[in-house]
């Protein structure tokens, strides 16, 4: 399986509002996509449709087609994708370990691969096993919600904005992590949205720029830059700007230079 | 924990012993407001009698509040289930709510006798209210990235329920159990008051009809306290029992 998603001509409206319009996006296995464009462009509603919440969940006109994994998204089984948010959607009565096991506690039998305090020394809380949502940092408990996505061996991941409420030394630190985690393996592909050129250069192969009302994708462009694209000094790589400004000109401009 | 009880126990102490000089030294008659050692002095006179009363009305308020914790817990659950429903229980449940329960408590009279029956009657409908709409409250302070994230992992809706809804709702459960609780024998008295020849709002109706001032004040002060102490049981009980989930 090669192909991980493909979202063909996907067009979404609420009521009368157009919100994204002939959205055309393929992801393959090993990929990182990133959507980008201002506020209210559809990207958490693109997101939303490749997870099966919009129009399963939030009633909406849907048009077009999506394919995940080779299946329609009423195929889908948990393991097939998960979905990091924004902070605040780990529960605050369990604590980290068990956080993390909750989606395997569902429905997803022998699915995994990974055990939870293996997730949780990866992604750095070793020592932070049995502590509360209470007593971790913000940072922590996205790294608990990145640990608790990946625990069913997801093929695609989703991220929503998932460090937007973070400091930006903090965020740094997390795509460090999200990087150390494509090139291990724990994440196979992903699908993330954000509103920071910088987070879409560090992390994705394929930089999707948006532009709203409708949203369309007004131009995807390839990062070519090696991994990982923050060096052990924690500084971006050569070059790194240079992409950064492409697509920050894109956006500013609506096309390439 | 020890410095919480120095100051309203000073508070109170300094509060019986003003109105003791003041009532003394102004003359004030017992008709209008009992001396707190008169009152003390009735109280230890009439101890078994205000004991055997006590049990009665404390009985008519657990019994009336356990049933409303079924009742209230049942309701709220069931248009969470059936969402349809709401429409149904909420209005009705309001109405019952605000009916003056003073009115017609005695009709409860004739239909159902001067027993504890009406009584548990009042309590229920003065307690279930809360429990209900707290508890409804907290099955929807699921927040949507949390239904969203159950919903990726296709959960099912029990699964839904008992990982997340149960576990949101306790704090909420907890906030309606207190207000409930608050009232309860507060109810019962009323119930008695309206109808009947036992329990604490019989005490209080006869020690005014025989003048007796200071055995009613001793038979406030008694309905004061144990209401406190019932307030501060359910407390001290759902924070041990419910701990894990009313941190934040």
């Amino acid at each position: 399986m090669d192909q991980i998603l493909e979202l063909s001509d996907v067009s979404v409206a609420f009521n009368t509002r157009q919100v994204v319009q002939d959205i055309n996006i393929t992801l393959d296995n090993g990929q990182i996509a990133a959507l980008i464009g201002p506020s209210g462009c559809g990207k958490t509603t693109l997101l939303r449709v490749v997870a099966g919440i919009i129009p399963r969940k939030i009633p909406a006109t849907f048009r077009g087609s999506v394919s995940v994994l080779g299946k329609g998204i009423d195929d889908l089984k948990i393991g097939d994708l998960d979905m990091v948010f924004q902070e605040g959607s780990i529960l605050q009565w369990r604590d980290a370990v068990s956080n993390v096991r909750l989606p395997l506690e569902l429905n997803a039998n022998g699915l995994s691969k990974k055990s939870p305090e293996e997730l949780l020394r990866v992604t750095g809380l070793a020592d932070f096993t049995h502590s509360f949502p209470r007593e971790l940092s913000g940072g922590m408990k996205q790294r608990v919600n990145l640990a608790s996505a990946l625990i069913t061996g997801p093929k695609l991941l989703l991220m929503d904005e998932p460090f937007a409420n973070l400091d930006s030394l903090t965020k740094e630190s997390m795509w460090q992590l999200v990087g150390k985690l494509i090139e291990e393996g724990f994440i196979k592909a992903a699908l993330l949205v954000t509103h920071s050129i910088e987070e879409a250069v560090v992390l994705a192969d394929t930089v999707h720029i948006m532009s709203s009302q409708p949203g369309t994708i007004v131009e995807s462009m390839k990062v070519s830059l090696q991994r990982p694209r923050i060096d052990k000094n924690g500084l971006f790589i050569g070059g790194f700007g240079d992409v950064a400004n492409e697509i920050r000109y894109v956006i500013r401009h609506g096309g390439l230079r | 924990m020890k410095k919480n009880w120095i100051v309203p126990l000073l508070t109170f102490s300094i509060l019986i012993i003003g109105f003791e000089a003041g009532l003394t030294i102004f003359g004030i008659s017992t008709f209008i407001f009992p001396k707190p050692s008169l009152i003390l002095k009735s109280l230890v006179e009439n101890w078994v009698w205000i004991l055997s009363n006590l049990k009665i009305t404390l009985f008519e308020a657990l019994v009336g509040f356990s049933l409303s914790i079924i009742l209230g817990v049942g309701l709220s659950l069931a248009y969470l289930i059936f969402p349809k429903l709401e429409q149904v229980i909420v209005p009705v449940a309001i109405a019952i709510r605000n009916v003056p329960f003073v009115a017609i408590a005695p009709i409860l009279f004739i239909t159902l006798g001067y027993g504890p029956l009406p009584k548990i009657i009042i309590v229920m409908v003065v307690s279930f209210f809360p429990i209900m709409v707290n508890l409804a409250a907290g099955f929807n302070s699921i927040s949507q990235q949390q239904r969203e994230r159950f919903y990726v992992w296709r959960a099912t809706k029990w699964q839904l329920f008992k990982k997340l809804q149960l576990p949101s709702s306790i704090p909420y459960l907890v906030t309606g159990l207190e207000i409930a609780v608050s009232n309860i024998i507060i109810a019962a008295i009323v119930g008695e008051l309206l109808g009947t020849t036992k329990g604490l709002g019989f005490v209080i109706i006869m020690s005014v009809s025989q003048y007796k001032f200071p055995l009613l004040m001793a038979a406030v002060l008694i309905t004061t306290i144990v209401s406190i102490m019932l307030t501060w049981i359910l407390n001290t009980t759902t924070k041990k029992i419910f701990k894990r989930w009313l941190v934040t």
